[in-house]
């Protein structure tokens, strides 16, 4: 297992090269000078151009990459010049929102679609699943601004029992911190549980039909409780697969809910980033996150042998 | 035997759902189980046995099945128990084994978990002590080093094994009557044998009633007392086990007899087949239900259906001419009796 881990670890740094290579070049590529924004208007031509020449804008491309990739490899992410901070330090302090708001959401996504999605395959066909069904439709096709305005309109505005907008970190005490996570957690939560509905519905169908079922039931197991301590476990691998996902997509930053509700995350970093064309930043908080998404899955993929004991991967 | 059977199933119907509109699968079936005997239910594929055997312990989903006439256990009859009561027969008084033991044990589960279930279940034991029960019953079906295989899962086994721990399973809380649904189909011949012995010697152990599902005569002659035929959801002839061999009445049974193939034949001899196949449930023939692949059936065979006629020595058959086909020395030389 150790093995596979340290496996997997390596086969990140190709990975890392080729998005740093992409990240690099797309933002050299598009418009806009940096010197030019962090100026302002006012500055003349040989303002700017002073100010080139200490970020270092005024070298070749491939040089300037070259300096950013050894900064990374030394580990230097570089400065933001912007924010006046280390990337490292801008990304990490955006990460806790973030992480928070990940959480609320997955577990709402993760507790709402098993309960839907294991009530439409014990009632395939009827009326329940058909409306589970449309309803995990909808959480897929609706826009999440939209739900998001939706939820604000009727907790925010008319019910006035949550707040519109904004962030407390946890510090400032457990209740404050989760009501502003509330809504855009269940914005989120609901548009992950749409898709994991679908994959634990027809993951859990295939189950039922399997004949160590029947064997369960010849046992004089519950229905109930053979769907629960037989067929959840067995059908879990691709329920897995969605729900780590939809966590990646999570940490990487929900930019649009974290805009629309003004918490203070990594979507929105990177967002806001890339309209300061705060190069250093977009370069590293895009890195960053790759590197998580990856160790997620990594997670995941260990997780795999944990659930069904026929993937171990330590016999390999 | 006088005593009140343990198992009497009367006149039972099923009809199945399927994706292609209802079909009645088991029609009018009527057999018996005594304690501590065994009775063979045999026949083609698709003639319902395993239907039968399972709508014994209503293992069907509720919406897609309707039974009629009774199943009595006890003197209960299970089909008009609620699921509750129902839940409480399976795997305590009555267990099943399967066809594929491959598929029939949970993959990501110990065997020892699977085990215990029933005992937690029915016997309220506590987890450690359904487990050390669970290694006793592997022992007892003759796993070597339980202690160890306890904690193993299905796919680290082989075949064989899995169907011990699969028989470890219905022995659990010590049924009254095991139904085996073509326990020794999927496995090896030298496997098939050590396994009817050990359902056969866990049976003289515990006095329990078992029904054996099989399409194979060997099987039968080997541990049945008494054998239902099934052709098409019917049973066609029911007899002692040697009043059967010997005595065949049914054209099925005696074309069924003559299909196995003999060890000491002459090689170049022609196997004999039953000419035709199967009809479909969907297109039962009137009449005789065989009439369409039996060499003697006339007009009467071919419109009104024969009875299942009882003589005096049990020996039960549905042909309005039985014993017209010839029965040969076929019977006796089969070799079966050894």
């Amino acid at each position: 297992m150790g093995g596979y881990v340290v496996r997997r670890l390596l086969s990140l740094v190709p990975v890392l090269l080729v998005v740093a290579i992409v990240v690099f070049s797309i933002i050299h590529l598009t418009p806009g000078d940096p010197a030019a924004i962090l100026l302002g208007e006012e500055a003349n031509k040989a303002e700017i151009d002073d100010m080139k020449s200490k970020m270092g804008l005024d070298k070749p491309i491939y040089e300037q990459f070259g300096i950013w990739i050894w900064g990374v490899l030394s580990g230097n992410l570089g400065q933001s010049i912007f924010l006046h901070k280390p990337v490292t330090e801008a990304f990490f302090e955006r990460l806790g929102p973030t992480l928070s708001l990940t959480v609320i959401a997955q577990a709402i996504g993760v507790a709402l679609a098993l309960l839907l999605g294991i009530t439409a395959a014990k009632r395939r066909g009827t009326a329940i699943d058909q409306s589970v069904m449309s309803f995990s439709m909808l959480g897929i096709s609706i826009p999440s601004f939209l739900l998001g305005s939706l939820l604000v309109m009727l907790f925010g505005v008319k019910l006035r029992c949550l707040p519109v907008a904004g962030y407390q970190p946890l510090s400032a005490g457990l209740w404050p911190h989760l009501k502003y996570l509330i809504l855009p957690g269940i914005v989120l939560g609901v548009i992950q549980a749409a898709l994991i509905a679908r994959m634990t519905r027809s993951s859990i169908l295939d189950v039922l039909s399997e004949n160590f079922m029947k064997t369960a039931k010849a046992k004089g197991v519950k229905e109930k409780t053979i769907i629960y301590t037989h067929a959840l476990r067995v059908s879990f691998i691709p329920i897995l697969t969605v729900i780590g996902e939809s966590f990646g997509g999570l940490v990487t930053g929900a930019a649009v809910i974290e805009t629309l509700f003004n918490i203070p995350g990594v979507g929105q970093l990177i967002v806001n980033s890339i309209s300061r064309r705060d190069y250093s930043v977009i370069q590293g908080s895009v890195l960053l996150v790759t590197v998580a998404y990856v160790f997620i899955n990594l997670i995941v993929d260990l997780l795999y042998g944990l659930v069904d004991p026929r993937i171990r991967l330590s016999k390999k | 035997m006088a005593t009140k059977p343990l198992l009497e199933v009367k006149d039972l119907k099923v009809s199945l759902a399927t994706e292609t509109g209802t079909v009645v699968a088991v029609d009018g079936v009527t057999f018996h189980v005594h304690a501590g005997e065994t009775l063979g239910i045999v026949g083609e594929s698709g003639c319902g046995k395993s239907v039968t055997a399972e709508s014994i312990l209503r293992l069907f989903d509720q919406e897609d099945v309707t039974y009629s006439g009774q199943v009595l256990y006890e003197g209960t009859d299970l089909l008009q128990l609620s699921d509750r009561q129902m839940e409480s027969i399976r795997g305590n008084e009555i267990s099943m084994i399967f066809q594929d033991p491959m598929s029939s044990l949970n993959p990501v589960q110990t065997i020892g978990k699977q085990i215990a279930e029933s005992l937690k279940l029915h016997r309220g034991l506590s987890g450690k002590q359904a487990r050390r029960a669970a290694v006793e019953l592997l022992r007892l079906t003759g796993i070597p080093s339980p202690e160890q295989r306890v904690d193993e899962h299905p796919h680290e086994i082989s075949g064989g094994m899995r169907q011990r721990v699969m028989i470890a399973i219905a022995l659990a809380c010590k049924p009254k009557l095991m139904i085996a649904d073509e326990p020794t189909t999927a496995l090896d011949v030298t496997i098939q044998a050590q396994i009817l012995e050990l359902i056969g010697h866990l049976q003289a152990e515990t006095g329990m009633g078992v029904i054996m599902i099989t399409h194979d005569l060997g099987v039968v002659a080997e541990i049945c007392a008494r054998v239902a035929v099934m052709y098409l959801g019917q049973v066609v002839e029911e007899a002692g086990v040697d009043d059967l061999f010997y005595r065949p009445q049914h054209p099925y049974t005696i074309g069924l007899m003559r299909s196995i193939p003999r060890i000491d034949g002459e090689r170049n001899r022609k196997l004999h087949v039953i000419e035709g196949t199967v009809p479909s449930l969907r297109h039962v023939p009137a009449g005789c239900r065989f009439a369409p692949r039996c060499k003697y059936a006339d007009e009467r065979c071919l419109h009104r259906e024969p009875p299942l006629n009882r003589t005096a020595d049990g020996h039960a058959v549905r042909c309005w001419y039985p014993g017209i086909a010839p029965v040969e020395e076929e019977a006796h030389e089969l070799g079966i009796f050894g």
